[in-house]
């Protein structure tokens, strides 16, 4: 009886481990490496005014990069992290509310490239971030659907 | 309950890591080329003034090093349509531009009397600052730049090449702070001694000083000009072409 008892919490504690490394992993995957990567653009190709406002240090190189990959593409990443990271919170369910909120982030997004246009935040208006933005909520949607229907 | 505020959370820290990143995307990170365009004060009926005047493009003589490059380049090109909308704004029969007075053919200088040529005279120098390091081995162009010299319009008889009226607009010294975007590898700068010109951070600046003063030089280019002017030299030029041989008695 015992020893069924401990087999079962084993079992259990091993499912429990599984599971934390899967997340982990998904961490690490959908979150931190697209918000790296995004860094790295930052410290090679742009700089970092918040760390570095006379850009002694970055960018590392000064190279000519295309503006997609410079601007818009960070842009893109950072939000795919993010819709990611929602997601993981609402465990990818099924639920009025996780789709708010990814809807609420989506236009969010959208919106603050127009307060950017008409001067209401700093920033530049890029109609391709919204293009990236579009693309990167396009991925995660997809991605969404295979979870859920694997479920 | 808890969801919602641990996603409002996650917005927020992201937002903050959003903000905390952002660089303003550089709008000087493009070349600006500025509109040098002067348009005449007034026009008369065209070819009312009865002379027919060859136009030579503008050029930079000696060697100036950046000639070729933008904005100097810009500059030149159109201070030579300029000259030419000038010219016929006052009533002149304009032939050419000609890329040189070489290119002229016999029968245009017979039929031009007077040419008209403009040579910019322009000197770019440092006056302060310059490459400094920004790490070991990357450099930035920073300092100021002043910008001096002249333009001088001459017309000349187009066989002899002989000067009539010369006159000289002196180009206003103008100190011009630049830096450079771009950090440069001082071990492939090609010329330490040049500026870096394709740099916005120096380009840009520059090309809108010439900007300032383009307007000034091309409205005394259009005042120097006038009709009774070159009505006087334009009837030198029978004695001046009888006394070189071109034309026989």
């Amino acid at each position: 009886m015992n020893l069924s008892i401990i087999s079962i919490k084993s079992n259990e504690s091993v499912r429990e481990t599984t599971t934390s490394k899967v997340s982990i992993m998904k961490i690490v995957l959908h979150v931190l490496m697209p918000i790296s990567i995004g860094i790295i653009i930052y410290m090679f190709f742009r700089g970092i005014p918040l760390i570095d406002p006379h850009g002694n240090i970055f960018p590392i190189w000064t190279i000519k990069i295309p503006e997609l990959v410079m601007y818009n593409i960070p842009d893109g990443l950072w939000l795919y992290a993010l819709l990611f990271c929602i997601s993981m919170i609402w465990a990818h369910e099924k639920s009025n509310s996780h789709y708010g909120w990814l809807t609420i982030i989506l236009i969010l997004s959208i919106t603050s490239e127009y307060l950017q246009k008409w001067g209401l935040i700093p920033g530049t208006f890029d109609l391709q971030d919204i293009y990236a933005y579009l693309m990167a909520t396009t991925i995660h949607v997809v991605q969404q659907y295979s979870i859920t229907q694997k479920k | 309950m808890k969801k919602n505020i641990y996603s409002a959370l996650t917005l927020v820290a992201f937002a903050l890591l959003f903000w905390a990143s952002s660089t303003p995307k550089d709008m000087n990170s493009q070349l600006i080329i500025p509109d040098y365009d002067f348009s005449p004060p007034s026009t008369v009926e065209p070819a009312s003034a009865g002379i027919k005047m060859a136009l030579f493009e503008a050029s930079y003589p000696g060697n100036f090093s950046y000639s070729n490059k933008s904005p100097f380049k810009n500059f030149r090109i159109s201070m030579g349509k300029d000259l030419e909308e000038i010219l016929t704004s006052r009533g002149y029969i304009v032939k050419g531009p000609y890329d040189g007075y070489d290119l002229m053919t016999y029968s245009d200088k017979e039929e031009c009397e007077l040419g008209l040529f403009a040579d910019i005279d322009m000197n770019i120098d440092k006056t302060s600052g310059g490459w400094r390091n920004v790490t070991a081995a990357m450099q930035k162009f920073e300092g100021t730049l002043t910008v001096s010299g002249k333009i001088t319009l001459y017309i000349s008889e187009t066989f002899t090449k002989q000067k009539l009226i010369v006159k000289s607009l002196p180009i206003p010294q103008t100190d011009i702070s630049v830096k450079s975007i771009a950090n440069y590898n001082m071990y492939t700068i090609p010329n330490r001694e040049l500026i870096p010109l394709e740099d916005p951070g120096v380009h840009n600046p520059i090309a809108s000083a010439l900007k300032e003063f383009y307007q000034s030089t091309m409205k005394r280019a259009w005042d120097l000009l006038p009709k009774e002017d070159l009505l006087r030299v334009k009837n030198q030029v029978p004695q001046i072409r009888k006394e070189a041989g071109f034309i026989k008695n």
